[in-house]
This record gives structure tokens, C-alpha cells and sequence, in this order.
């Protein structure tokens, strides 16, 4: 028996040999063995979920780190300037320094040619999945559908983006096998209009209630809303919106919850922004929103630096001055009898908030988002130098004294331009990470701000866009139902007068309540094009039209209206002033992709070198 | 066949031969023979269940781009060469021609973000090599008391981009398609040009105090370096683009030669020293701009470099912290040299000392390596590596037993 079974083991494997012996082409093609590469990997339903987590890595990135990517959107709006005034390389100066041939990815420069980069590559990683889709075997029609559809949230997430920091762009759809050098751009309107149809897919089929960290139905229809709005479609931006508010599990939180619940000094806006409270359970009003923890693998490395990024540089040496003996009035030693970097977090003022988002728009006491301990003033702080202890000791403990025209020039180091840098309000609530009164931070001492989670899109916004859809529309009252639904969470007063809501209202609304969330650049050229694409005049009887968008827009025109820094020809520690132009509405493509793509023609923004050579845009995606 | 007085030996040859290369390296200098495939790089990301428990999921992609295009790379070369030595052999040397034709030849290319990839390794259809090489040893005075002998060595190559990605279909600026093959500029690569020519902005100095108004319009200051403007007219009259870019030279050297001489003096006396030299190539001098993008200038030491102030107006060095017209300016120096390498003096004992002492023999010697440099238009670190080369002095005895 044995021996039969040798034999029959023997001629097999001899046949197998001699069938398969004839040395096929097949033979010659590179294996790679100690790789995973995705023709074998990409294969199954969990590696494309992993796949899909990469996509969420990848969205996250915009807003952690030192000179974060969000500083960027908001400097190029009406809520912030950069503030770095030490060096001159920073985007102050954008008329000079805001060119294809500029280095525009740099935390010293600027992070433009950085979004170019990360959303192409989000583009990339979205079209892997999409291309692979049916290489795997899936439960059902309903399983596959719900990664496509994720998949189609990223890749509209990175062209939403990439249209309105960009305007006409190369539209990639497809995942690419040999190098391509033949890209050329599409029209904004086209891209949306497929980013449409495919989120209007993934609402059908994209699920509520999985892991935080995952995309959500919700976090779908609210970008579709987005999206909606960009193209005019107000209805349909109405209806998606509507899904979200009426139609899904998200609510606001009115509340107190979480692990801050129970302090009695806190409120429900405290809770809200607690690092620790934004991933739980109880939480209804986070859409989608990005995980990361320093003790987990993943993380951004040396943390969000949120504080850093954010917060005054109160604690410059020597910079700022006591009102008695013009003494160094402030350390920054987390071992001082009053460790303010503990409180606050050492921050170096990069993202220096405009007279307008910091005292314009809190017109109101009871706003809790600028309440005492949620938003901090400089006169919030006391001079914490204990060498006053005996070079100025009325002063050492008391309060920071405002500063007025008269003698700003010896309250600062530097008189008047250190204001720029060292002395603005901030919202503590949003930018402070700790759930407790002392900051944490695993790599850096004095703090400036551990990993935390962060809201993408949370359901306050999904009301305020939809505050926006009824203003376009001309339905004023139910627009300042939806900016009352936010307002009254945050105990705010309620607007009563809806003949005076407008653009305007709603852009107020959102710089109070979005501050680091939205990227604000990108809304505000969203509305200029909708301003542009309707021809409906704006709050200060001005239109627009798409012809000469780089020339004329809404956004230029708000910047100059609102920040006190563009339209005041501030000028900086180092000699930058402070400039903007209309065409700057849209960021200059980065000079070395148009280069490198010898076969095709990228078209470079107008208003900036190398436009004259444009071709039109294309009417569909190639 | 009659004996030949001076000639003692020669040889001519003549080589034809056809190489391949798929010698691609990963970024350790590792030979990679899988580079034409794409790989996935494993991540993590976190999520949290609706439990609350927050766990590091796995997060995957694709992190190399597949080229199913990939090849060998080629190169066909015909070489020929005379050996000769003369006089007796008192001189000996070599002189050698070649010209080499490269197809497909292996390197990463820089590729469009909007690929969403950084590079891909590619081939680049064809480069073409011609060169020279002479080498001369000479025995120059050879007597009881004195020796020296000296060798020399020259060489230059120029090599030529012939062909890049092949013809592609381009659609021009009134619609119509044609063939064409373009320069990839952003490579650094132009059909007909050195693959290592530098096509970059010109310097013609700094903007100085008198053209101040002048520098605004270009968004400069004085003390900003000024560039070379080709085009001076239209929309683009005041901005930098790549028609304002030149070619200006490049990055290797024209051509290099060593000379090494050797001495012995008395029997016992021994010393040489050898020279090499890399002429004629550029290499970026960013460090004039005086600008390292950070605060290192305002907060921490800096090397002592001239800068321009108004009453300091030089034209090589601009102010301090320029470089924010919004054009990336690169400084391109010359950085041709000629390099004492090594200095070596040695004396042998005699052997009527070392006997009696039961030493086979013994050496006093003393050296220097990179003795000494001559770098005409290059003032920073060493013009050869843009770092510091250290200066080696040996003195040491051998003595074998």
C-alpha cells in the first residue's frame, strides 16, 4: 500500500513537473518575497480597512505639529496673521513672498506646497482602494459598498480641499501603474460635480455608530453639504444637511459630560474640548473626528504642539515689561513659584488671532466660548518673574496691566511691534491639552501640547452650514434659527433681528465657534465663488463674477475689511509688512509640478508667473 | 626586426564591449532587486471602539511606485588605448579614448506630486560618454644618491542626454496634438546638455543701496542678491520664472588630474607628496544668503561669513536674513582645487646600525594628509564635500625585528 502511494506521489508530482515544466513568461516576472506588495496584500476585506486608516492618517496630519498646516488655512483669512516676527521668512509679506517658485512647504515659510502634496497623496491612497475594490471577496454587496464609499469620503475630502485652495486642478481618478507626466487640469465645478455623485453613493451606503476615528455617514453628508454648496445647489446642500440634524444620532451637547462633568468652575463648552471627552460614548456632536494618543502607536511624533502654535509668546524674555519699574515681567521656568506655562502651555504665538476674531466678534457676555477660563485675556495673567520679588516688587503676582498708545513703547522690549506676538486673546478651552488646570505633555517641557484627539466635523458646523444654504436662499429666519441652535448651546444671546443676518453673521459664527476646526481659508474662497458663481451682492452691496475672480472676490475684500494687519500695512520685528492680494483668493501651484509634468500643462493661478501660458481647463475628468 | 632605440615597449589595444547594469540601490546604498515593484508600508492608526477602548489598528499603503516599464541599463563602449614606454622605461604610460553609449540608464526620478508619489525608479533613454585618460609615470633622475620619480594622471569626460522618456503626444496651446520630446527641467535633465548641468537664475550681485527702487519692483531689498532677468517685457517683467533660468555651468568637474612625485635622497632619505586637482565644476554656496531659513542667525553662534550692510556693500554676501522675494535663489560657486594631499618624509636607518641590534629595520617617518588646499572662488568649508576635512599629521617609528 505504501509503496502504491510513493508511486502514485511520484507520477503526480512528475506530471505536475512536465505540465507546468515548459518555462512559461510567467517564470520571469519579479516576485518580491520579503515585501508586502498589494497585488497580494490589497486582497482582503481587513487590509482594505487598514488601507482606509492610512486615509484617516493622512487627513489628520493638517492639524498637529510645530508651524501646523491649519496655521497656513488660517492666515490666508480674515481671523489670523502669522506671527512669528523673528525671522522674516514666515507668510507676512504674501505679495512678495507668495510665488510657484517660493519654498511653500517649510515651518519657517509657509505649508502650501504641503497641502498640495498631502491631498494628492490622499487622492492616491483613496483611488488604491477604489481601483482594488473588487479584488476582495466581501459578506455582501453592502460591506463593499461601505469601504467604496469611505474611500469616496477621502478622495472628496482631498479634492473639496485641493479646489478651493487651488481652484482648476489635475483630477486623478484611477490608481496609476507607470509614471505620468501628462496631468492637466480640470474645472473646479467638474471635480465637485463628481465629488457630488460619489458622496451621494456613500451617503447611501456609509454607516453611523462604528469606531470614533472612522468616517460616518454623517461626517459624508455634512461634506456633501460642503460640496453642495460650492456648486450653488443650495437645495440639495438643505437636504444633506437636514440628514445629518434630523436623520442621524448626532446631537449637540448641552450638557455637562464626560470626565469634567462634575467641576462645577467648568461648563459644557469646557467638556466639549477636553481631549479626553471627544472620542467617548456620550458624545453625539463629533461627526468624524482623528484619534491620536501618545501612548498609542500611530501617534504624531512630539505631539500636537497646540499651545505652541496658538497661544501668545507671553513668555519671550524680556519682552514684556512691568507698568512700575519696566522690569522682564514674565519666565517661562515650569518651576516658578507661578508656573504660567503649566496654566497655559508655552506658547509662541504663531497663530496670532486678528482684532476681529479676538475682540470684534465678542460682542457678547454670556457667550461661554469667550468666558473667563475658557478664553484667557493678557490681563488674565500676572507677572510671574521672581526676580520682581526685588527689582519691582508691587508688581510680582498682580495682574497684567493693558497697555495703551501712550506707553505701549515702554511696556515691550521692543514697543509696539511685540504686541504682534506677545499680547492677543486666545480660546484656552480649545488649544489647552489637559483635563486638568496643568498642562500635560509627553515630550516637551514646559508644555506645548501632547497628541490629542480632534473634531473633523462636528454637527454645531452642519448647522451653521446649513444657517449658510438658507442665507443664499434668501430664508433669513430660518437661517438665524440654525446660528440661534449654536449660540444658545454656548449661551449666547440669540440673534433676534433676522433682516441683519448675512454672509457675514454666518462667518462670525463660524470664527467663534470653529477656531483651529475649519480650515478657514478654504470656506472663505468657497463663499467667494458662490458669491462669484450667483452674482448676489454681498453684505456691503459689492458683486462679484467669475471672469475676473483673481481680481475681484469676496475674499480679498472681507481680509481687507476685517484684519487690521493686511489692510494696516503692519510691519513685524523684522521688517516684513504685512500684505495680501485679490489673487491670492487662490494659492500659486507649486512651480516644480507644472516642470515636472513635461507632457501635459498644469495651469498656474492667475496673478502669479507663468499663468500667461494657461490652457483652458478641462470640461471633464480624463 | 631591428631593436628600436627609444621605443621599448608599446601596445596598442582596442576594446569593444556591451555591459548591463540593474544596479538599483535603496536609500542604504543596498543593491534592491525588487525596486520595480510596489510595496506597502504597514502604519498605525489609532480608533476607539464604542466601548471606549482606544486600540493602534493597522494602516497600510502604498509607498513605492510600481515601474512594469523598468529595464537593464546598456551601455556599449568602444575604448582604445596605447601603453607605451619609452627611453628605456624611464617613461611609461598610457593614453586611453572612449566613447560610450548608455541606454536606459537606471536613476529616480522626481515625479509630479499629483501623482501622489515623490519618485519612481525609471530609465532615461539615452546618455552618451566620451572621454580621455592619460597616465604618465617618469623615472626622472635615477643615481646613486638621488631618485625621484613622478606619475601623472589626467582625465576628462563630457557626456551628452540624447534621449529622455522618448516622443509623447502633447497637446499644444491651440489644441492641435504633436510629438514631441521634452526636457525634464525639474529633473535637471535637457535633451542635448551634461546630466549634470546646472540651468538655474544667474547672479549678477547684490542690489545695493542706490537701486533701491529699482530692487522693489522684483519684491528685493538692498543687500538681496539681484538676478540676471532674460525677459523684460510682458506680464512677467518684474517675476522670476523659468525663462529668466540659464544654463550656467555644472556640477562636475571639467576634467581632474593627480601628480605624484617621489624623492630618496642618500639611500636613506625618502619623500613624496602627491597632488589632485577637480576643476571647472559648480557647487551651491547657499550659505551667501545668509539665511538659514530659522532663527540660527538671531540665536545661537554662526560662523564669521562677510554679509552686506550699506556701509559694508559687497556684491557676493547678501544682508543678513535676505533671500524673502518669494524667489528661491541658489548661490552657485566655483569650486575647482587644487589639494596637497598627502605629504610623506621618511627616513630608513642604516643597516650597519640596526644589525648588532638584531632589527631587520627601521623607519623614522612623518605625514600629512590633506596638507593643504588651493580653492581660488571657494571660501567655506572644503570646496570638495562643503564640510570639514580634517588635516592629518602622523610622526611614528617602524621597526620590524
Amino acid at each position: 500500500m505504501k509503496t502504491i502511494n510513493k508511486k502514485i506521489i511520484a507520477t503526480i508530482t512528475l506530471a505536475t513537473v512536465l505540465i507546468s515544466g515548459s518555462c512559461k513568461k510567467d517564470f520571469l516576472k519579479p516576485k518580491d518575497l520579503s515585501d508586502f506588495t498589494p497585488d497580494l496584500t490589497l486582497t482582503s476585506v481587513s487590509a482594505m480597512q487598514a488601507a482606509l486608516n492610512y486615509l484617516n492618517k493622512n487627513l489628520r496630519a493638517e492639524f498637529f505639529g510645530d508651524s501646523a498646516p491649519m496655521l497656513t488655512e488660517s492666515i490666508f483669512s480674515d481671523v489670523a496673521v502669522e506671527g512669528t516676527t523673528d525671522k522674516t521668512t514666515p507668510a507676512q509679506d504674501l505679495n512678495v513672498r507668495i510665488t510657484p517658485t517660493a519654498n511653500l512647504n517649510s515651518d519657517d515659510y509657509n505649508k502650501i506646497g504641503w497641502y498640495w502634496k498631502q491631498w494628492y497623496q490622499g487622492v492616491r491612497y483613496a483611488n488604491t482602494i477604489i481601483s482594488r475594490i473588487d479584488n476582495v471577496k466581501y459578506t455582501s454587496d453592502a460591506q463593499r459598498n461601505d469601504i467604496l464609499g469611505r474611500a469616496y469620503f477621502h478622495r472628496a475630502y482631498c479634492y473639496y480641499r485641493l479646489v478651493h485652495e487651488f481652484g482648476d486642478v489635475p483630477c486623478p481618478v484611477k490608481e496609476e501603474s507607470v509614471p505620468n507626466v501628462a496631468y492637466a487640469s480640470v474645472k473646479r465645478e467638474v471635480i465637485l460635480q463628481q465629488m457630488k455623485t460619489d458622496l451621494e453613493f456613500a451617503q447611501k451606503w456609509v454607516t453611523d455608530g462604528g469606531n470614533k476615528g472612522d468616517v460616518t455617514k454623517g461626517a459624508v453628508s455634512h461634506l456633501l453639504t460642503k460640496v453642495d454648496l460650492s456648486l450653488g445647489k443650495f437645495d440639495d446642500a438643505l437636504a444633506a444637511a437636514n440628514s445629518v440634524i434630523n436623520g442621524g444620532p448626532y446631537h449637540l451637547m448641552t450638557a455637562r459630560f464626560g470626565s469634567t462633568g462634575a467641576d462645577v468652575t467648568k461648563n459644557v463648552i469646557w467638556d466639549l474640548h477636553r481631549p479626553d471627552n471627544k472620542a467617548i460614548a456620550s458624545n453625539t456632536e463629533a461627526l468624524y473626528l482623528v484619534i491620536d494618543r501618545d501612548n498609542l502607536e500611530g501617534n504624531t511624533a512630539n505631539g500636537s504642539q497646540l499651545m505652541r502654535n496658538c497661544t501668545p509668546f507671553y513668555s519671550q524674555a524680556n519682552v514684556i515689561l512691568t507698568p512700575g519699574k519696566n522690569k522682564a515681567g514674565i519666565v517661562d521656568a515650569v518651576t516658578a513659584e507661578i508656573p504660567l506655562t503649566l496654566y497655559y502651555g508655552r506658547g509662541i504665538g504663531r497663530y496670532r488671532g486678528t482684532p476681529y476674531s479676538t475682540q470684534y466678534i465678542w460682542t457678547d457676555n454670556t457667550d461661554l466660548r469667550h468666558a473667563p477660563g475658557n478664553w484667557i485675556n493678557m490681563t488674565d495673567l500676572v507677572y510671574n518673574n521672581p526676580a520682581l520679588k526685588t527689582s519691582d516688587p508691587d508688581w510680582y503676582g498682580k495682574h497684567l496691566e493693558q497697555w495703551t498708545a501712550a506707553n505701549v513703547a515702554t511696556r515691550f522690549l521692543n514697543g509696539p511691534r511685540d504686541t504682534i506676538r506677545c499680547w492677543f486673546g486666545w480660546p484656552h478651552y480649545k488649544v489647552f491639552i489637559s483635563s486638568t488646570n496643568i498642562a500635560t505633555d509627553k515630550f516637551w517641557s514646559p508644555p506645548r501640547g501632547t497628541d490629542t484627539d480632534w473634531y473633523v466635523f462636528r454637527l454645531a458646523e452642519t448647522y451653521l452650514l446649513r444657517a449658510e444654504a438658507y442665507v443664499w436662499k434668501g430664508d433669513l429666519n430660518s437661517a438665524m434659527a440654525d446660528l440661534n441652535v449654536v449660540r444658545a448651546r454656548a449661551q449666547a444671546a440669540p440673534l433676534t433681528d433676522a433682516s441683519k443676518i448675512n454672509i457675514g453673521t454666518v462667518l462670525d459664527e463660524r470664527a467663534r465657534e470653529l477656531y483651529w476646526e475649519e480650515p478657514r481659508k478654504t470656506e472663505l474662497t468657497r463663499i467667494a465663488y458662490i458669491f462669484a458663481l450667483t452674482g448676489k451682492p454681498s453684505y456691503t452691496g459689492k458683486s462679484y463674477n467669475v471672469n475676473n475672480f483673481s481680481e475681484s472676490n469676496f475674499f480679498y475684500d472681507r481680509i481687507m475689511e476685517k484684519t487690521d494687519f493686511y489692510n494696516k500695512g503692519v510691519v513685524t520685528n523684522s521688517g516684513n509688512t504685512f500684505t495680501i492680494s485679490p489673487y491670492h483668493v487662490l494659492w500659486p501651484i507649486p512651480n516644480s509640478d507644472i516642470q515636472l509634468n513635461i507632457n501635459g500643462h498644469i495651469n498656474q493661478n492667475k496673478g502669479y508667473a507663468g499663468s500667461a501660458s494657461n490652457v483652458p481647463a478641462l470640461d471633464k475628468i480624463p | 626586426m631591428k631593436s628600436n632605440k627609444w621605443l621599448s615597449y608599446g601596445k596598442l589595444r582596442l576594446s569593444y564591449g556591451v555591459n548591463g547594469n540593474r544596479d538599483i540601490r535603496d536609500g542604504n546604498g543596498t543593491v534592491d532587486p525588487n525596486r520595480a515593484l510596489a510595496v506597502i508600508t504597514s502604519d498605525k492608526y489609532p480608533t476607539v471602539t464604542p466601548g471606549g477602548t482606544a486600540t493602534a489598528n493597522s494602516a497600510l499603503y502604498i509607498s513605492r511606485m510600481a515601474n512594469a516599464d523598468l529595464r537593464w541599463e546598456r551601455t556599449t563602449s568602444l575604448n582604445a588605448g596605447i601603453d607605451f614606454a619609452l627611453f628605456n622605461s624611464r617613461l611609461n604610460g598610457s593614453i586611453d579614448v572612449y566613447s560610450k553609449k548608455t541606454t536606459n540608464l537606471l536613476v529616480q526620478r522626481t515625479l509630479p506630486q499629483v501623482s501622489g508619489f515623490a519618485n519612481v525608479i525609471s530609465n532615461i533613454g539615452q546618455v552618451n560618454n566620451k572621454g580621455f585618460e592619460f597616465n604618465l609615470t617618469s623615472k626622472n633622475i635615477v643615481s646613486n644618491n638621488f631618485n625621484w620619480s613622478s606619475s601623472f594622471n589626467f582625465f576628462l569626460n563630457r557626456n551628452k542626454i540624447v534621449h529622455l522618456y522618448g516622443a509623447a503626444d502633447v497637446t499644444n496651446a491651440d489644441g492641435t496634438v504633436s510629438r514631441v520630446e521634452n526636457s525634464d527641467k525639474a529633473n535637471g535633465w535637457f535633451i542635448g546638455k551634461d546630466i549634470d548641468v546646472v540651468w538655474d537664475y544667474k547672479v549678477l550681485g547684490v542690489w545695493q543701496t542706490n537701486e533701491k527702487d529699482e530692487a522693489a519692483k522684483y519684491g528685493a531689498v538692498p543687500g538681496d542678491f539681484k538676478l540676471q532677468k532674460l525677459v523684460n517685457s510682458g506680464p512677467n517683467q518684474y517675476k522670476y520664472t523659468d525663462d529668466d533660468k540659464q544654463f550656467i555651468g555644472y556640477e562636475s568637474p571639467r576634467f581632474t588630474w593627480s601628480l605624484r612625485n617621489d624623492f630618496n635622497i642618500y639611500k636613506n632619505f625618502d619623500f613624496g607628496f602627491l597632488l589632485l586637482s577637480n576643476w571647472g565644476q559648480l557647487r551651491q554656496y547657499n550659505q551667501a544668503i545668509n539665511n538659514q531659513g530659522g532663527v540660527s542667525i538671531s540665536r545661537t553662534s554662526s560662523y564669521v561669513q562677510p554679509y552686506w550692510t550699506p556701509n559694508n556693500p559687497i556684491n557676493d554676501y547678501a544682508r543678513l536674513n535676505s533671500g524673502s522675494s518669494g524667489t528661491t535663489v541658489n548661490v552657485w560657486r566655483k569650486a575647482s582645487f587644487i589639494r596637497l594631499n598627502t605629504v610623506s618624509l621618511g627616513y630608513n636607518f642604516p643597516k650597519s646600525w640596526l644589525t648588532p641590534l638584531k632589527i631587520q629595520s627601521a623607519k623614522l617617518y612623518a605625514n600629512v594628509s590633506n596638507a593643504a588646499v588651493y580653492a581660488p572662488h571657494w571660501d567655506f568649508w572644503d570646496p570638495q564635500n562643503d564640510g570639514p576635512t580634517p588635516r592629518y599629521i602622523s610622526v611614528g617609528v617602524n621597526v620590524v625585528f
